[in-house]
C-alpha cells in the first residue's frame, strides 16, 4: 500500500517544491517565467514526439499490406509461369507422342502404345461420359466473408469429397478422370492444404467439375447406384452441397502433364517384347 | 500560451513530416509518449501551484521519457517487456489521474 499511496499522495516531482524553495529563499519569485527558450525548445521537442509517435503507430498497417501484395503478385506472376510451362510441356507431350507413333511402324506396336498412353493419361481422350459439377453449399464457403462457422465449414466440398467421388468412378468402370480439366493419373493426390484443395499440388478454385469418361451403357448407371451415387446424394441432403450431373456423348478429357517415373525403369528383358520397339520405350 | 504554441507546432510538424522512425525504436513511441504526458501534466499542476521551474521541467521530461524508455528495453531483453511495459503505463497513468486531479481542484474549485 504504500507505493500506491506514495503515488497517489505527492504525484507532483519534488523538484519542483525544491526549487521553488531555494528560489525564494534567494528572493526570487517562486515561479519561474513561461517564455524561457528551453521550455519552448522542451514543449517543440514533445510535440514532435506525440505528432512522431501518432503517425508512425496508425501508419503501421501500411507495410504489411505492402508485403502481401507484393506476395500475391509473386504468387500470381509464378502461377502465369507454371500455366506457360503447363501448355509447352502439353505441347512437347503431344510432339512426342506423334513421333513415337511415326516411329513405330508396326501396327500392333502402335496400338499398343496408344492403349498404354491412354490408360496411363499420357494422351487426351475424348468420349462419351458424365460430368458431374460439385459446388459449396449457397451461404457457406467462398459465397460469404466469414467462413469460419460450423455451419459455413459444413457446406464445405473437401479434398475427401473429390477423393472419394474420383474413386468411386474408377471403381464403377471410368476410363479416364479429369478434374477442372486436370487429368488424373494413378500418381494423382487429391489433398487438402488450409481451406484449399489441391491436385497434383496445384490449387483448385471451385466449383469443382469431374469428367468421366466411360462405358455409355454401364458406366452412368453404375455410378449413381453405386456408393458415389449415395455420397453424392448425402451431401447434397444434408450438407446442401450443389451437385450437378450432366451426362454428354462426347467429352474431352486432357493429358497428364509432367507424367514421368521418378524411380521405376522397364527394365532388358527383352523376353516380352519385341526387340525394335525397346530403343524408343525406354526412358532416358 | 507561448508552450502551448509549441506544442502545437511540434505536433504539426510531425503530423506533416512523417519521418519514418526505425523498427527497433518503434516499441519505444507509446510508452516515451506517455511519459512525455506525465512530465506535461506535473508541469501544468506546478505553474497553478504556483512552484514552476522551467529546468526541472525540461529534465524531468527528458528522464522520464529515457527512464520509461530504459525500463522496456530492458524487459525486452530479459523477455518481460510487455509486463513491464504494463507497470510504466499503470504508474505513470496513476500520476497523471491524480496530477489531473489536482489541476481540475484548481481551475474548478471541486
Amino acid at each position: 500500500m504504500t507505493l500506491l499511496t506514495t503515488m497517489l499522495q505527492r504525484p507532483l516531482d519534488p523538484g519542483y517544491a525544491a526549487a521553488a524553495e531555494r528560489r525564494e529563499a534567494e528572493g526570487e519569485p517562486r515561479a519561474t517565467s513561461l517564455r524561457a527558450p528551453r521550455l519552448i525548445f522542451a514543449m517543440v521537442g514533445l510535440g514532435l514526439l506525440v505528432g512522431v509517435a501518432a503517425s508512425n503507430l496508425t501508419a503501421d498497417d501500411s507495410p504489411r499490406a505492402q508485403a502481401r501484395q507484393d506476395l500475391i503478385t509473386q504468387i500470381e506472376d509464378r502461377r502465369a509461369e507454371v500455366d506457360e510451362l503447363t501448355a509447352l510441356a502439353t505441347s512437347l507431350q503431344s510432339e512426342v507422342t506423334a513421333l513415337e507413333a511415326g516411329q513405330l511402324g508396326a501396327v500392333g506396336d502402335l496400338a499398343r502404345s496408344r492403349d498404354l498412353a491412354a490408360t496411363v493419361g499420357a494422351i487426351p481422350l475424348q468420349g462419351p461420359g458424365f460430368t458431374i459439377t460439385m459446388d459449396d453449399a449457397p451461404g457457406s464457403g467462398a459465397d460469404e466473408v466469414d467462413s469460419s462457422t460450423p455451419e459455413a465449414e459444413q457446406g464445405r466440398v473437401y479434398a475427401k469429397d473429390l477423393r472419394f467421388v474420383v474413386n468411386s468412378l474408377w471403381e464403377s468402370g471410368a476410363e479416364a478422370v479429369s478434374i477442372n480439366g486436370k487429368r488424373l493419373t494413378s500418381l494423382s493426390a487429391i489433398r487438402f492444404a488450409g481451406s484449399a484443395v489441391i491436385v497434383d499440388n496445384r490449387p483448385l478454385t471451385r466449383p469443382y467439375v469431374i469428367t468421366a469418361l466411360g462405358d455409355p451403357a454401364r458406366f452412368p448407371a453404375d455410378f449413381a447406384d453405386g456408393e458415389g451415387g449415395t455420397y453424392l446424394s448425402t451431401l447434397k441432403g444434408s450438407f446442401g452441397i450443389r451437385v450437378d450431373t450432366e451426362v454428354s456423348k462426347l467429352l474431352t478429357v486432357p493429358a497428364a502433364v509432367g507424367l514421368n517415373l521418378r524411380y521405376a525403369t522397364t527394365g532388358d528383358t527383352g523376353d516380352t517384347e519385341p526387340s525394335t520397339s525397346t530403343p524408343e520405350r525406354s526412358p532416358s | 500560451m507561448i508552450p502551448a504554441i509549441g506544442l502545437a507546432l511540434g505536433i504539426i510538424i510531425g503530423l506533416l513530416l512523417q519521418p519514418a522512425v526505425p523498427v527497433w525504436l518503434q516499441p519505444y513511441l507509446p510508452i516515451a509518449v506517455i511519459a512525455a504526458l506525465d512530465a506535461v501534466f506535473g508541469a501544468v499542476r506546478a505553474i497553478l501551484d504556483g512552484i514552476f521551474d522551467d529546468k526541472v521541467f525540461v529534465v524531468s521530461f527528458l528522464s522520464n521519457v529515457v527512464v520509461a524508455a530504459f525500463i522496456v528495453f530492458l524487459g525486452d531483453k530479459l523477455g518481460v517487456g510487455a509486463q513491464l511495459s504494463t507497470g510504466v503505463v499503470v504508474v505513470l497513468g496513476v500520476r497523471i489521474f491524480s496530477n489531473v486531479a489536482a489541476i481540475r481542484r484548481h481551475l474548478f474549485d471541486a
